[in-house]
């Protein structure tokens, strides 16, 4: 069964069609990368994905549930987490605090329970904290607990999204380029790191630019370009295909030869 | 760690309280109880006005319009309909919170400048309505409110209201600080951070907003109707604008996102004028003023920054 699919999935924004016609399924328990050249609809692909666009034309479903038009929320509560090319921190949290928040649709949110700080309460934030420590020590941020989450550095903000995603815990993982602006060693880091998320059962979904990030991580791989799908399949299949290598692969295994990590 | 939920988490809450029960050895007459009891009201207010603004993000230019529902409507149900208190000021809080709710959800979909329109535009309309309708709220004169009387008792020496408004404020207090280390607390707080990345994290963002919009609008209306029975007569201007717009620097100059830096800031702002009594006529001047000089030295608010100088100095001193 797939975990994430969508049927013809279409976006405009006036007279730019971002997203043209997109059809995919992700397979349950993948690693499934999406690439492309800049502006190539990927990031639009993942705000539709997640509620943050309404798609013009289309379905998307999670499992077999349909949540096309459905707000970004309830695409949490049903099992999609993301994190941002940028680091969207909340900056007027500590860093546990940040991951705490991932945990929102998991957690007691009775009001009066909250104001008069119920038993029931003190329970549910003991366990809120307890988790999300144990993610952050996941993602390798285990001394960072207390830390100002706008002070942390790049790398860390962003392994700190990811434990913020991980919070609700997902059945899906969308990541829009995690190794943007990381280094070589970091970048290893993340790969480890998600190939650590998937082994744990969760399907990821990986926009990426980094080859060596998709190549190492990834088996099945959606290529879209100017906003359509141009192929679709396993790597090795989508890496031989003429039209890939003609509009996007070609040039960057080319690159990717000569210097593996540039891209 | 199994008595931790029993220790202070906050040492500010104990220091209130202290303050709140050791302020009568000074308070040497009427007078100063007078100012003492319009500090907590007002207090009360920026406590709700800071969960709105400070934590969620969105500001509000008419929160003197639930002030005044608050303290029109206990008046006309006490006066009119001869309600007692303990059953008028119960609804008039729900019937205040609802027309929060309806009021709130069109209007928080609208965003920074155009929030603050709409919400000038609601506290507008109450206050001419509270001016028009004359023959149920005296007009532009006001209208007496009988006094708070509950169990055969009147409400009337300074000392009780004093002791009233306190413990309520010292409740509300502990409540806002619960409600911020919370579930809900961390979902507003987060969407002032990133609406997206909250909305993709699990949160109505509008339904968090509405929350905000509401809690602080019935605790305008509780601070609208104490202050109603305790002076014993209202006027349409404690519904205005100049009344919203000194609610919300009390709240900028105490601090945003600071619970104390409210209560702050209504103290200094609340005092202020009454040691500035021969510039009475500049009242709104130094207000202005103070709001420029807040966001230009110390644009987070006076409590937050003293905070933060004392957690800078401390480690140093540690050093030593």
């Amino acid at each position: 069964m797939s975990a994430l699919s969508a049927v013809g999935l279409s976006k405009s924004f006036g007279g730019l069609r971002a997203v043209r016609d997109v059809s995919f399924a992700v397979p349950a328990g993948s690693v499934y990368a999406i690439i492309g050249p800049n502006g190539a609809g990927k990031t639009t692909l993942l705000n539709l994905l997640t509620g943050v666009y309404r798609p013009g034309a289309g379905r998307i479903f999670v499992g077999d549930r349909d949540l096309t038009g459905a707000p970004s929320h309830e695409y949490a509560a049903h099992g999609v987490a993301r994190t941002f090319q940028t680091p969207q921190m909340f900056v007027n949290m500590s860093a546990i605090e940040n991951v705490m928040v991932g945990r929102h649709c998991r957690e007691r949110r009775s009001l009066v329970a909250a104001m008069l700080r119920l038993p029931s309460m003190l329970r549910s934030e003991r366990a809120s904290r307890g988790a999300a420590a144990g993610l952050m020590a996941f993602v390798g941020l285990a001394d960072r607990l207390d830390a100002d989450a706008a002070a942390l550095p790049y790398g860390a903000m962003k392994r700190l999204e990811i434990a913020r995603a991980l919070a609700s815990s997902p059945g899906v993982l969308l990541l829009d380029e995690p190794a943007a602006g990381l280094n070589p060693s970091e970048a290893r880091e993340l790969t480890a790191l998600i190939g650590r998320i998937a082994a744990g059962g969760v399907t990821v979904v990986l926009v990426e630019h980094n080859m060596r990030v998709v190549a190492s991580v990834s088996r099945r791989v959606l290529v879209l370009d100017h906003g359509t799908c141009l192929a679709e399949g396993a790597m090795e299949e989508v890496r031989r295909d003429p039209r890939v290598i003609e509009a996007y692969l070609g040039t960057e295994t080319e690159a990717h030869a000569r210097d593996p990590v540039a891209v | 760690m199994r008595f931790a939920s029993l220790r202070p988490r906050h040492p500010g809450i104990v220091v209130l309280t202290a303050v709140t029960a050791l302020l009568p050895l000074v308070l040497a007459n009427k007078y100063f109880y007078e100012v003492a009891i319009l500090v907590g009201v007002n207090a009360i207010v920026c406590v709700g006005l800071n969960l709105l603004i400070g934590y969620a993000g969105q500001v509000s230019l008419g929160h003197a319009g639930f002030f005044g529902l608050g303290a029109y409507g206990v008046s006309i149900l006490t006066g009119a309909y001869a309600w007692p208190p303990l059953a008028a000021l119960p609804a008039v809080l729900v019937a205040v919170a609802l027309l929060a709710a309806a009021v709130g959800r069109p209007i928080l979909r609208l965003r920074g400048h155009y929030l603050a329109m709409a919400t000038l535009g609601f506290g507008m309309i109450v206050s001419i309505v509270l001016v028009t309708e004359d023959r149920v709220t005296g007009g532009p004169d006001g209208m007496a409110v009988p006094p708070f009387t509950a169990f055969g008792f009147a409400l009337s020496d300074e000392r009780a209201w004093y002791a009233v408004v306190g413990a309520l404020l010292v409740a509300t207090v502990w409540l806002a600080h619960n409600l911020i280390d919370s579930p809900v607390g961390r979902a507003l707080r987060a969407l002032h951070g990133s609406e997206a990345a909250a909305a993709v994290s699990g949160i109505d963002v509008a339904r968090h907003q509405l929350i905000a919009f509401v809690i602080s609008a019935a605790l305008a209306a509780l601070a609208g109707a104490l202050a109603a029975y305790y002076a014993g007569f209202i006027t349409p201007a404690k519904a205005g604008f100049m009344h919203s717009i000194e609610l919300v620097t009390m709240v900028v100059f105490g601090g945003q996102a600071s619970i104390f830096g409210a209560v702050v800031g209504a103290a200094v702002l609340t005092t202020l004028p009454q040691v500035l009594t021969a510039f009475k006529d500049y009242e709104m001047i130094v207000y202005g003023a103070v709001m420029m000089g807040t966001m230009v030295v110390m644009p987070r608010g006076l409590v937050p920054t003293l905070a933060q100088a004392v957690r800078r100095s401390a480690p140093a001193e540690a050093k030593r």
